[in-house]
């Protein structure tokens, strides 16, 4: 018998008016593994991850843990354990980062809302619960000093992380991952890759991993998933995916300058 | 003319409009809590003021339940109300129709409540007496009257459990989540529909509880009248910047002294009624200064 894949997307496709942001992706994610989706700008990959949270209507089929996603919203999804991180930061900006954190954490409470706003029952044991495990969280993440800062005025990478966390909260089965390293300097970024990479031995994760910076991808993903267009034109592992005629025409075929930062540090990874 | 200006009667002045300004305060914060949920300015605050007083003395003055029994039945009731007013009509419209459109269905309830109102009690004011006494103290030589006292006094209690509530609730953070950015709350998966249940539950707890206090004898006794405050209860809201709650509970004390001092000082020629405008009149010199209301941040609009 075999067993069913942890995440299963079959024609998976996202329209925009006339624009096909994807179409006909299909691939496997199994339990426990490490994907990394990379493409040029625009290949669908932020796409691919809002089709997957119920963020953007799609057609298709996504079967993650035995239940398809398809139509449901984004809260349903988030209760089946998939949590992610946004390319440009997704947190609550005027809340402390502890309640940032606690809100990922809310997906997992099952106490009554009057309950809560007594102060009574299962809701107060649930709700010190998930004070400490915010704490631990907090501190496993080094954001402790920061817990009563408000998000808004921390710095870019702080947030990063913050938002790393307040993923972790909810304690997912799949994690999805929006270009954690962006916008960081190269021992900035060395330091998020190991330690998501130490999250995901830790706590038996399941990833999926948006990033442009080729050597984190490489040192880190078990497959690599490559986008163009909208379509796959690319799955395996980096060592295939490093000789991948498409993907590296898809790479550096294109002159264009936007994706000349992508296109160096392939350069440099496939050297 | 002699302006009858001395510091007894300033204090005065200040002592009443501040109880004034706390119920201002009240149903100004239950503007906000709806529209920072909802993302909707609900114009019901109205009808929650009006069944706070109308069944309260029905409960009380009628059926002889003691008045503090009286009001929490009279507040569960007005929450459960809430809750069912968003279950039942307001989430139907949540997206399909036009904020504006669901602005108009909330006046429309709020007519509703009124005809039903007058309907059952009649438009003769109604007396509920005055459960705190007529009595005042006396601090110097200014009279502040038990009734204000408890006003404040409660104000004070009420506001101070919704800033425990909000700051660390579970769902008091939540709301905070969705004021802050609605789809990226429901993404974490905060339930829209508890968030915006709870944002009217606590509307109508605060507007039932302003209606009572409006509608005891030494403030003019039950009348159809009392939803009016609920409007000038949106001069503080705008004062405050909308979606501020520090803003409308520092506008609703600014525009009931305000309310108070025109009352007192305004030269008769104005009118009898001149003090009732003024919340409009701050709120117009605050718009006219300060656009964004008073801690309300500007809208920066991509072209």
């Amino acid at each position: 018998m075999t067993v069913a894949p942890f995440l299963e997307i079959e024609k998976l496709g996202v329209q925009f008016g006339g624009i096909r942001a994807l179409s006909d992706v299909s691939f496997i994610c199994q339990r426990g593994e490490l994907l990394a989706i990379i493409g040029p700008n625009g290949a669908g990959k932020s796409s691919l991850f809002n089709a997957l949270t119920g963020v953007y209507p799609a057609d298709g089929r996504i079967t993650f843990d035995g239940r398809p996603l398809i139509g449901r919203r984004p809260a349903e999804i988030a209760h089946l354990g998939i949590a992610r991180t946004f390319q440009n930061v997704g947190l609550f900006e005027p809340l402390s980062v502890l309640d940032n954190v606690l809100i990922g954490r809310h997906v997992l409470m099952r106490g009554g809302v009057a309950a809560g706003a007594l102060w009574i029952g299962r809701a107060k044991r649930e709700d010190r619960a998930a004070r400490l495990h915010c704490h631990e969280l907090l501190h496993l993440l080094d954001l402790r000093q920061y817990k009563d800062e408000p998000v808004r005025s921390l710095p870019f990478g702080i947030k990063k992380r913050v938002e790393l966390a307040r993923a972790l909260a909810a304690e997912p089965s799949l994690l999805l991952l929006d270009e954690p390293v962006a916008g960081m300097n190269s021992d900035e970024s060395r330091a998020i890759s190991e330690l998501v990479l130490r999250l995901w031995e830790s706590m038996s994760l399941t990833i999926m991993l948006v990033e442009h910076d080729m050597p984190v991808v490489m040192s880190i993903a078990q497959n690599v998933l490559v986008l163009d267009f909208g379509k796959v034109i690319g799955y395996g592992a980096p060592d295939e995916i490093k000789r991948n005629p498409r993907v590296i025409e898809a790479y550096l075929g294109v002159a264009d300058d936007t994706d000349s930062v992508v296109e160096r540090s392939l350069h440099e990874a496939l050297s | 003319m002699i302006l009858a200006f001395s510091l007894t009667t300033l204090g005065q002045l200040t002592a009443s409009g501040l109880a004034l300004g706390c119920l201002y305060a009240l149903i100004a914060l239950g503007f906000v809590i709806i529209l920072k949920a909802n993302g909707i300015l609900s114009l019901y605050q109205g009808g929650f003021l009006l069944l706070g007083a109308y069944l309260t003395y029905q409960l009380h003055a009628k059926w002889g339940v003691s008045f503090v029994l009286a009001v929490l039945a009279v507040v569960a009731g007005i929450a459960l109300l809430g809750v069912a007013l968003e279950f039942v009509v307001i989430r139907r419209l949540r997206g399909s129709a036009a904020e504006f459109a669901v602005v108009l269905v909330t006046i429309g309830l709020l007519l509703a409540t009124q005809s039903l109102v007058a309907a059952t009690w009649g438009y003769t004011p109604l007396n509920m007496d005055d459960p705190w006494g007529l009595k005042n103290v006396h601090l110097g030589s200014i009279a502040v009257s038990h009734r204000d006292i408890w006003v404040v006094g409660s104000t004070v209690v009420i506001l101070a459990a919704f800033f425990v509530l909000f700051k660390y609730s579970r769902v008091g953070i939540a709301m905070r989540a969705v004021a802050s950015d609605r789809e990226a709350a429901y993404a974490q998966g905060i339930s829209p529909n508890v968030v915006m249940g709870v944002s009217w539950a606590i509307a109508g707890i605060l507007g039932a509880l302003a209606g009572v206090a409006m509608g005891t004898a030494a403030a003019g006794g039950v009348t159809v009248g009392i939803d009016q405050a609920a409007f000038a209860a949106l001069a503080p809201v705008i004062f405050g910047g909308l979606t501020s709650p520090a803003g409308a509970v520092i506008g609703g004390l600014v525009v009931g002294v305000a309310q108070l001092f025109a009352a007192g000082y305004a030269p008769e020629s104005f009118g009898g009624g001149f003090s009732t405008v003024m919340p409009y009149i701050v709120l117009f010199v605050v718009l006219l200064i300060r656009p964004q209301g008073l801690l309300g941040k500007k809208q920066v609009r991509r072209a």
